[in-house]
């Protein structure tokens, strides 16, 4: 539960605020000491040296994401540019979920972002209306009552009502839905289409961090299932994969099988672990470190027996993530990139890059993007390369920092590009070739889509829609794709 | 004229602009502008305005000047659902200083709590219920009623939410509303409307007022509320799960077949996607930890470990940040946890802010301290020279280091050796500009048996002692070669370095040069040094009570007794402090509650001030009693504590405390105010 909810922009000036309970120690004041509180954690904090002051990188972030002033408790969310903040007495300590509080605040932000198409300092100030119908009817007394966007755009809506003329339809339209209180508040009723279709995307992103022989240090599939449904009626919906057991297998039964460390393939034979990259190993390639479901997932019965059933609510939602963790040694790098740094007496600076792809020569990679981190002082760069385009661009966070980024539009397996660049570099103090020896040690990162081709080998079976009133056939569409992750990093 | 002609004319005036228009934003307009728009006879134009003024009145502009004007627009246009917002908004800003006007808006609230339209309805009733005046208070009994007892889910909901308003403001109102509520609470069976009534009892005191507590209302709907939990939304699930999270079970057992079952039905939401769902459901099995038999087939600490580690790998910072602080309470009290979740989890991300990143070293540190023998040390290691490496903030690297020192100590087997090396040859290769951490680190194990370390860390701080910039780094270093004065050949000209230089030193430093000679009881140079008068207050005493020492005692005694009498480090030392059992079963109790995040306990760091204030307003005099004589005590034991002047200007306390006229020893406190 929380006092009051208040929307600043970048500077911690109020945008809007809502007051959900009247509490003597939270007033004006309060809220207009907002910046003071955002900022006052950064202003104090000396650095040591030089070095360190110009470097410092946390300037647009939060130092902490709960302060306590005079007796009142902010809780702070960035997003976009904009701060949320939660305000809540110290007197209702006890009685505060603070998960349930940046959750939902979290979630506010989203609703707003849909709302006005991208939530930022400037779209809030103009729809200020409709961000305090929304307040209003998330949350009431500082408890949070809806947060299901496609609930709340059945009645409070954001087109201009005075064109929706006739009285009746309107009563009908701004009624808050039956469903919303009922047991599946994520879906109307009534939905028609005249085609129904369910298109279902298996996103995975790899995380990788590999050391400088090419060998896999850390690895990690983020997956996720996005459908879009659009499906009449109230319809059930059974997703079957074929993941080798990761998701639907017994799982705890594979965790016991992990902990004995035995002979797995004499016990387990009906799970086949030699996935896609061909070379087994006595232990298991992956391991399912978690796994999230969508509001709409019949929870028990995927407790019981392994199966995904649900409801599906209509458009666009993410029905289950499940999160990889590959053992180093079983997984390869889909793309390699090698880099080699060469400080020239401090004067010259050479970089050769080899990048290599290490998939089947069908598959092609698209917009691959290398980014090599490399000091703001250089001139006169010049590059050698055949493929792909070169350029260096200054870091948004840090302004002592560029990156050297080569670019392919595409990069089709089993390929081996390089590129040789040389940068001069304008002066030679000591405190410079701290710099670019620092920038030497940073790794490498790679940005990467494959198309049809999930690395954990994760593969939809079948999906099966049943209406009971409707009965009609379903057109389900299934596409694949595999991406680097914010953490596909290569040390040098 | 025909019927064409007369829909056209009434389309052209409520639709094309022949109204005069609002200046927008940008444009300034005076209040007296905006008055004669509020007064147009253009329904669009009046709207607009109303806009306008809620939106200045965003800004801060005082508007209540306006109050009667807005107030007229309300009965206009009574299926404008965006028009009643802003004005109900404008209303809620201004009612407690222009309560006089409020006799204009009563009828139309009260005509709008009749509506049929639920959203109406409950947005009248919800406006009402935030306006703790006493002349919508008398109206508000019916209203509440009806929506208590309305076929409605959504109505019952906003309602049971009302009544919670009302138990803030009015209490004789609300007495004679619970009633009703009590008739309604047991046969309730909508998951939203129950999700509130939850929340409702949660937050009053339930046992005054209803006769029942809240662990008594569930162990009398466990049945229904675990087997709710599929059809709840989110946000009802959360206080569904978290009343079962607070459930007493040692005052009211629930039977081994209910705990089966509230198991097996809350489980399955560790794997929710929303985090905060996970962590109610983790309360909840934490608060039946010692019920649920660990029956083979389910393994309850894989599933906690499986939803712990869901909400560290969650997108929201905010979110780690909070469990990480939860997790050394967790972890203290649920040790078996420790091998069900990996290390790497707790390994800092780039992209992690400083914040988060402080907080995953210090759960780093537990896991070290509490499980060494079970954690690949190595790794560890390896993760912790990246993060110097890769990190720009120093303060940061600084802690870091200290980690690796910590970990140096930690590591006191002869087979952990190389580790050891790995760290010490880590730290001896010129870490940026942190020669002052890498020293202190080094210079505290001063007391290894090994060789090979020995040597290696006496051969760095001897090429680097010149450039330690701090008190604190010289004071060790000096302790160190103090230690290991037979080994280190150019001991005596270093220390008359510092001895020559001593006052330009910091009083740690000052210390240990003293304390250096004392140790190799160079009495000449002692005695000089003593004379000097360069010592800031605290290092004066230790001076001072030398200096007597010699001149009564002779010189060799004296000497014995100051080597008994040893300076030593008091560094704050985090790794091994331990939370108390009597709080650390607190804030177990309290997970994801505030006082478990702060560290806090719960009223204890309240201002009383503000206490004080708080209790008023909510006509909470019992309560009232008791701080002011906890107050009373403070003020007799310290008072310094509580600033009294600091009362008197307080306005708000004055009138307020008029109304107790009870003869009481308090009183003469409150009258004070």
């Amino acid at each position: 539960m929380s006092s009051n909810i208040t929307f600043c922009d970048i500077k911690g000036k109020c945008i809007l605020s809502r007051k959900y309970r009247t509490d003597p120690l939270i007033t004006k004041e309060s809220i207009d000491i907002i910046p003071l509180i955002l900022f006052e954690n950064k202003l104090g904090k000396d650095f040591d040296n030089g070095f360190s002051a110009e470097e410092d990188e946390f300037s647009s972030t939060v130092s902490n994401p709960i302060v306590t002033h005079e007796g009142i408790h902010y809780f702070i969310v960035q997003y976009n540019d904009i701060f949320a903040i939660s305000l809540l007495s110290s007197l209702n300590d006890e009685k505060v979920d603070v998960f349930e509080q940046f959750q939902f605040l979290r979630e506010v932000c989203d609703v707003f972002n849909t709302y006005l198409h991208v939530l930022n300092a400037k779209n809030l100030r103009e729809s200020f209306a409709i961000a305090y119908e929304l307040l209003d009817e998330m949350c009431d007394f500082g408890i949070p009552q809806i947060s299901d966007i496609k609930m709340l755009k059945n009645y409070i809506t954001q087109t201009n009502r005075k064109f929706l003329k006739s009285v009746e339809k309107r009563k009908d339209n701004l009624r808050p839905p039956e469903q919303l209180t009922g047991a599946v508040n994520w879906r109307n009723s009534g939905i028609k289409y005249k085609k129904n279709e369910a298109f279902l995307d298996v996103l995975e992103k790899v995380n990788m961090s590999v050391d400088s022989n090419g060998k896999v240090q850390k690895a990690e599939i983020l997956g996720q299932i996005n459908i879009k449904s659009r499906l009449s009626g109230m319809p059930d919906v059974k997703v079957g994969l074929d993941d080798k057991g990761l998701i639907t297998g017994n799982q705890i039964f594979i965790n016991r099988q992990r902990e004995n460390n035995g002979d797995l393939h004499d016990s387990i034979d009906s799970m086949d672990y030699d996935g896609t990259h061909g070379n087994s190993e006595n232990d298991s390639e992956m391991i399912l470190e978690d796994l999230k479901f969508h509001q709409c997932v019949k929870l028990s019965n995927y407790e019981s027996n392994k199966t995904i059933t649900f409801i599906p609510p209509d458009g666009d939602f993410t029905l289950l993530q499940y999160r990889l963790k590959c053992q180093s040694k079983s997984i390869k790098p889909l793309v390699l990139c090698e880099t080699q740094y060469h400080l020239h007496d401090g004067s010259r600076l050479q970089l050769i890059v080899r990048l290599k792809s290490n998939y089947k020569k069908q598959s092609i990679a698209n917009n691959v993007t290398v980014y090599v981190p490399i000091t703001n002082e250089y001139d006169t760069p010049s590059f050698k390369h055949n493929h792909g385009k070169v350029k260096i661009i200054p870091d948004e966070t840090d302004s002592n920092k560029n990156y050297l980024v080569w670019k392919l539009k595409n990069l089709s397996g089993g390929k081996d590009y390089g590129l040789v660049a040389e940068l001069q570099l304008p002066s030679t103090n000591a405190l410079q070739k701290k710099k670019n020896e620092y920038f030497a040690k940073l790794p490498t990162r790679v940005e990467f889509q494959i198309p049809y081709y999930t690395t954990s080998g994760i593969q939809v079976k079948y999906l099966k829609v049943n209406e009971p009133q409707l009965g009609y056939k379903t057109y389900p569409w299934v596409r694949y794709i595999t991406e680097s992750g914010d953490n596909y990093v290569i040390k040098k | 004229m025909g019927p064409f002609d007369k829909k056209f004319k009434k389309f052209i005036t409520n639709n094309i602009r022949v109204a005069p228009k609002v200046p927008s934003v940008n444009d300034k307009v005076g209040i007296d502008e905006l008055k004669d728009f509020l007064s147009s006879k253009y329904p669009q134009t009046r709207k607009d305005a109303v806009r306008r003024v809620v939106e200045q009145m965003n800004l801060g502009k005082d508007m209540s000047s306006l109050f009667p004007d807005i107030v007229k627009n309300m009965g206009i246009n009574n299926d404008d659902i965006e028009l009643k917002k802003l004005i109900y908004l404008f209303i809620i800003n201004y009612s407690l200083e222009k309560p006089e006007f409020m006799i204009l808006v009563i009828n139309s609230f009260l005509q709008d709590t009749l509506s049929d339209n639920p959203l109406i309805k409950c947005m009248a009733l919800k406006t009402m219920c935030m306006l703790p005046i006493e002349m919508v208070l008398e109206y508000l009994e019916q209203p509440i009623t009806d929506g208590l007892l309305s076929d409605n889910a959504y109505v019952r909901k906003t309602s049971v939410i009302c009544l919670l308003k009302i138990y803030n403001y009015d209490l004789d109102l609300f007495e004679k509303l619970l009633p009703v509520f009590k008739g309604m609470m047991y046969k309730e069976d909508n998951s939203m409307v129950i999700g509130n009534i939850l929340q409702f009892l949660m937050e009053m005191d339930s046992k005054k007022y209803l006769n029942i507590t809240l662990t008594q209302y569930v162990n009398e709907n466990i049945e229904k509320l675990v087997n709710i939990l599929p059809e709840c939304n989110e946000w009802s699930r959360v206080s569904v799960l978290n009343s079962l999270a607070i459930y007493d079970n040692q005052t009211l057992p629930l039977d081994p077949s209910s705990v089966y079952l509230l198991t097996n039905k809350v489980t399955p939401y560790l794997q929710h996607i929303n985090p905060s769902i996970i962590m109610s459901a983790l309360k909840v099995l934490f608060n039946f930890i010692d019920f649920i038999k660990d029956d083979s087939s389910v393994n309850i600490w894989e599933k906690l470990a499986m939803g712990i580690v869901s909400i560290l790998n969650n997108p929201s910072f905010e979110l780690q940040f909070i469990l990480m602080r939860n997790l050394r309470i967790i972890l203290s009290k649920l040790p078996t946890l420790y091998s069900y979740i990996d290390i790497k989890n707790f390994f800092l991300k780039m992209s992690d802010p400083i914040y988060l990143k402080y907080a995953k070293l210090e759960i780093l540190d537990e896991v070290l301290n509490k499980n060494l023998r079970k954690v690949d040390v190595e790794l560890v290691i390896s993760e912790y020279k990246d993060y110097c490496n890769f990190e720009f903030n120093n303060e940061f690297i600084e802690t870091v280091l200290n980690k690796l020192g910590d970990l140096l100590l930690l590591l006191d087997s002869e087979k952990d050796i190389h580790l050891k090396l790995n760290i010490i040859e880590f730290l001896t290769n010129d870490i940026n500009y942190q020669n002052d951490a890498v020293m202190i680190n080094l210079c505290k194990i001063c007391n290894s048996y090994s060789r090979e370390c020995q040597q290696l860390i006496l051969t760095w701080c001897l090429s680097n002692w010149e450039s330690l910039l701090f008190d604190r780094s010289k004071a060790h270093f000096i302790n160190y070669i103090t230690v290991l004065r037979n080994d280190v050949t150019s001991f005596n000209s270093i220390l008359s370095a510092f001895i020559e230089n001593i006052s330009d030193e910091g009083p740690e430093t000052q210390l240990m040069t003293i304390n250096a000679l004392i140790k190799t009881e160079n009495l000449s140079a002692l005695k000089q040094v003593l004379d000097l008068d360069v010592y800031s207050l605290e290092v004066k005493e230790m001076v001072t009570f030398y200096q007597r020492l010699f001149s009564n005692s002779n010189p060799s005694e004296a000497l014995k007794f100051m080597n008994i009498n040893q300076v030593s480090f008091n560094d704050a030392d985090s790794l091994k402090d331990k939370i108390p059992a009597n709080k650390l079963n607190y804030w177990f109790k309290n997970l994801g509650y505030l006082s478990s995040v702060l560290y806090h306990e719960s009223e204890e760091d309240i201002p009383p001030r503000a206490k004080i204030l708080y209790y008023k307003n909510n006509d909470n005099k019992e309560k009232i009693k008791a701080d002011l004589l906890t107050l009373n005590d403070m003020i007799q034991k310290d008072s310094n504590e509580l600033n009294l002047l600091d009362f008197e200007d307080n306005g708000n306390l004055q009138s307020t405390s008029a109304k107790d006229s009870k003869t009481d020893p308090i009183d003469d406190l409150l009258g004070l105010f």
